[in-house]
């Protein structure tokens, strides 16, 4: 009678963590809002079907955004697009010392241990790289500002230290 | 804290990994949370009204900034729909239980209009009275007053003093008596009559010659007695 069980518990909690995410990641890439929606809804979907198998939904969104987008392009736009060109890997276009630096700094945020738990990565992720404010990424992920700006400061400080700890004692240095 | 925030987002603007959303979209993302979520839900058929609700209760605290689970929203907004359903169907039982007090109130003060007019049948019914004062030629004298009081004294022994009235015919009584004494040129005339008030007919009449008014006095309580017993 009830459909609310467990299963539905861990879908709606994790939709709500990384919907902006996945959406804002996808908008930007195809700069189509109604186009973003519909393949936000296709990613999300195909992580309703398959979530019991899922250990990492941050990983596993992301990548499945990556492969939804690539049929898209396939689909609708590959006569107008080069898909190569959506997800040219940054780093690429750096040279010599700026690019191992990049790579040091890539590995510290794809580092689990840098952020202490997956909501925090998801603050960072809002904050830090989608530029959202944090009264909008309290809203989003239903915490308050003060708590957002107490999580994403230890953040900060965690990738300091890993820098450090990669021997980037100078700052400056990679500014 | 604030540097440390400021060097990071340094780091991260110069070496690209930033991705800033539009404010224009973020809007949209928003907007449109709640809405993709029931489509998925709906498209894996997995949608129900208590669903619905559940997310409705967890979307609007984890707007609020309060960190529940999707588990502890489904059980607020449970207890929140029984006990919603539970004050509506006591306010339903209420109000009903109000309206058929109030008819049977008009009921029951229906039947208390009706129970005096029951009751005014009862009165009028049995061997109930009115005696008129009884008329006479100037010539009788006091004897129709003395016929009177004998016709009375006679009825309120034989019907019972709460069955009689005197003199007034306004009254719930049953029957009316009328009587009258009339000089004969060697005697009187005492005639005594029943009139059923509700018709207006006659049902006894009776009438004595007497000589005096010692006669007058025993033929009263006799035709009294007598007529007395034709009340029904």
């Amino acid at each position: 009678m009830f459909r609310i069980n467990k299963r539905n518990s861990k879908f709606i909690e994790v939709y709500n963590d990384y919907y902006s995410l996945i959406f804002g990641s996808v908008c930007i890439r195809i700069n189509s809002v109604d186009d973003a929606e519909d393949i936000a809804q296709e990613v999300f979907t195909r992580f309703f079907n398959k979530m019991d198998e899922v250990e990492n939904p941050r990983k596993w969104l992301l990548g499945t955004m990556r492969m939804v987008l690539f049929e898209f392009y396939k689909k609708k736009r590959d006569d107008v697009v080069d898909i190569d060109e959506v997800f040219t890997d940054v780093s690429l276009t750096f040279v010599n010392g700026m690019r191992d630096q990049r790579l040091i700094i890539k590995d510290i945020l794809e580092d689990d241990s840098t952020f202490g738990n997956a909501q925090n990565r998801v603050i960072f992720d809002l904050v830090a790289i989608q530029k959202y404010t944090m009264e909008e990424a309290a809203k989003e992920l239903g915490l308050s500002r003060d708590q957002i700006k107490y999580r994403y400061g230890i953040v900060n400080k965690n990738i300091l230290i890993s820098l450090k700890k990669k021997g980037i004692t100078n700052l400056e240095e990679l500014l | 804290m604030i540097n440390e925030e400021l060097l990071v987002e340094k780091l991260l603007l110069k070496y690209r990994f930033t991705e800033p959303v539009p404010v224009e979209y973020r809007n949209h993302i928003a907007a449109s949370k709640r809405n993709t979520l029931v489509s998925i839900l709906k498209k894996n058929k997995n949608y129900s009204i208590t669903l619905w609700a559940a997310i409705i209760v967890y979307m609007f605290l984890r707007k609020l900034g309060i960190a529940v689970s999707f588990l502890q929203a489904a059980v607020i907004s449970g207890v929140t729909a029984t006990v919603l359903a539970v004050t509506v169907t006591t306010c339903t039982v209420k109000i009903v239980s109000a309206v058929k007090e109030r008819i049977d109130a008009e009921t029951n003060s229906i039947v208390y209009e009706k129970e005096p007019a029951e009751i005014l049948t009862m009165q009028s019914g049995g061997k109930s009275a009115v005696l008129m004062k009884f008329t006479g030629t100037h010539d009788a004298g006091h004897l129709s007053d003395s016929a009177t009081m004998i016709f009375a004294d006679t009825l309120k022994k034989e019907i019972g003093e709460s069955n009689l009235s005197i003199g007034n015919a306004d009254t719930d009584k049953k029957y009316i008596i009328t009587g009258s004494v009339e000089k004969l040129p060697d005697g009187y005339l005492l005639t005594a009559r029943v009139v059923d008030k509700s018709s207006s007919v006659i049902i006894h009449m009776d009438m004595k010659e007497i000589s005096d008014e010692n006669q007058l006095n025993a033929e009263s309580g006799k035709m009294a007695r007598k007529l007395a017993r034709k009340l029904k």
